[in-house]
């Protein structure tokens, strides 16, 4: 009840709402793709590159005086750079994937620590983006964020037949024309605006749970891809305003409840699955 | 030459004037320096329903992606509708095994046929005209009351009668068909037949199986691929034949030849 009542007075707390509610739109559209995709991986490796881009920001900013690279710009400018070329050197190159992927990880936060430990004067709030801080969400970063997420889910919307198809069967849709490579590229660049919209709710580390956890669960209960994402999107603004509500008054972590919250529900919703009368699940032979 | 390729697609006789829909000229294939196909020469002509058979490493599956212009000869050429293969893919369904698809995927009958449409545009939904295609498309494999229900819900062969629905909705004068019989049960797998059959009067249509016995008695002709490919009409389809193409699996093939 505190809650509420300081949700009328507090600005910080109105930003950190709202903040949770538009994060899970933009989430729940591009988590389900991601997860009919399988490609939650790729999002945590995306994930990870993001705090070079913020650490490189705030060195550019602190040494080299170049005010308007906040470290929220270099955010979506890693995270687009990274979707590039995992998805460029998944689609074309010959190395495992998964050892692309492990070093496009780690050494996406090496560079993000390396700067951060040669700029100057306090910087331990970047290393609060590791666990996300919904609290410290102010105006402006609101207004980023309520762009980037309208632009994920105008882009969702124009495209998601393509999407579709490219997800559900990628060599049909090739042999119908479509190319296949960008979209599937389009797909990690909306992932990786995503995923900077979400870690200022859950961090950078927890971010892949937030993508994938309410889809996972919403397309248990759905059988179309677009009820997958309403639904998603739904369980996500339910969890946000759960996680902040329940950890505001004793003082929790909000990042951290949310995500717990969210592996309940995703627990909840598989393990009751053999309850349920519905479709038979039958696992592909051979 | 596109006059060539519409005046040989127009007539669908099986006259030999006809213009082959399908045709390789000594193409060889290897995955990394292991051959697969040497020295392939062969013609499909419109009307025609083949069937490809042979062991698996045979060559079979490297055949379909040829002629969906997937993979490229390393020498000779293969050219489908008289050009290049990924010119003619908008006149060519592509049957899948339904076995392929990820069971968890929510999406609906008409969803998955309606993707057949998918080249049709650009950005933002189907089109009337995609919807309508899709329906009929449905309707012509006789799943069309089964619209609504999750893919996944559906039988193995209503599966892949979903996939041919698929590939029907973009209208194509060739249909191939990639193992449609696999993980199918026995009285699924007739109704397919059945099917085909019935598409085979409209389409050209090459399928890839490994039930020699029970698709010799609906197609018109066999191609025999092994390394190397021969074309048989079917009434030549001999036991010998068989035998040397398969070895040791021939006891298999002559016990299905009794279904």
């Amino acid at each position: 009840m505190d809650f509420l009542r300081d949700l009328l007075s507090f600005p910080f707390l109105q930003y950190a709402l709202a903040t949770g509610l538009l994060a899970s739109i933009a989430s729940g559209v591009v988590g389900s793709f991601i997860t009919v995709r399988r490609i939650g991986y790729i999002a945590g490796a995306i994930a990870h590159t993001v705090l070079g881009g913020m650490g490189l920001a705030r060195y550019l900013q602190r040494v080299l005086g170049w005010e308007f690279v906040t470290p929220l710009v270099g955010a979506v400018a890693s995270a687009l750079l990274s979707a590039i070329i995992i998805g460029v050197v998944t689609l074309y190159g010959r190395e495992r994937e998964d050892t692309v992927l492990s070093a496009v990880w780690s050494i996406g936060m090496a560079v993000g620590i390396f700067f951060i430990s040669r700029t100057p004067g306090y910087n331990d709030d970047l290393m609060s983006y590791l666990f996300g801080n919904i609290l410290m969400v102010r105006r402006g970063d609101l207004v980023l964020i309520a762009g980037l997420d309208a632009l994920v889910v105008l882009v969702s919307f124009l495209f998601y037949y393509k999407l579709e198809a490219v997800c559900f069967d990628e060599e049909f849709a090739r042999l119908r024309g479509v190319r296949v490579e960008l979209y599937y590229i389009l797909l990690l660049c909306l992932t990786a605006l995503t995923i900077v919209i979400l870690l200022l709710v859950v961090g950078i580390v927890m971010v892949i749970a937030l993508l994938a956890l309410p889809a996972a669960a919403a397309a248990y209960l759905t059988r179309r891809l677009w009820h997958t994402m309403i639904v998603a999107s739904a369980l996500s603004g339910l969890l946000m305003t759960a996680g902040l509500a329940l950890s505001y008054k004793p003082n929790l972590p909000a990042g951290a409840t949310i995500i717990i919250l969210s592996g309940a529900v995703y627990l909840a919703v598989v393990g009751s699955r053999p309850l349920w009368p519905k479709r038979r699940a039958q696992a592909p032979r051979k | 030459m596109s006059d060539a390729i519409a005046s040989g697609a127009a007539g669908t006789t099986r006259a030999s004037t006809a213009l082959p829909v399908i045709e390789f000229r000594g193409v060889n294939f290897s995955y990394t320096g292991e051959p697969v196909l040497q020295e392939v020469s062969f013609e499909v002509l419109p009307g025609e329903f083949i069937s490809a058979v042979g062991p698996n490493g045979g060559g079979k599956t490297t055949l379909l992606r040829l002629i969906l212009g997937t993979a490229r000869p390393e020498a000779g050429e293969v050219r489908v509708f008289g050009g290049a293969p990924e010119r003619a893919r908008g006149r060519v369904g592509y049957v899948p095994q339904y076995a392929r698809f990820d069971p968890l995927f929510p999406v609906t009958v008409l969803d998955v046929v309606r993707m057949g449409r998918v080249g049709n545009f650009v950005v933002g939904p189907y089109r009337r005209e995609d919807r309508e295609a899709a329906e009929e498309a449905l309707a012509t494999v006789g799943l069309a009351e089964l619209r609504r229900r999750p893919f996944s819900a559906l039988s193995g062969g209503q599966r892949q009668r979903v996939l041919i629905a698929r590939a029907l909705a973009t209208h194509p004068e060739l249909l191939l068909l990639d193992e449609p019989t696999a993980s199918v049960d026995r009285a699924a797998t007739a109704k397919l037949y059945d099917l085909l059959v019935e598409l085979a009067r409209r389409l050209t249509i090459l399928l890839v199986s490994h039930d020699t016995g029970v698709v010799s008695r609906f197609v018109s002709g066999v191609l025999c691929v092994n390394r190397t490919v021969s074309k048989h009409p079917v009434s030549l389809l001999t036991g010998e034949m068989l035998s040397e193409l398969y070895g040791v699996d021939i006891a298999l093939v002559r016990h299905e030849e009794n279904l």
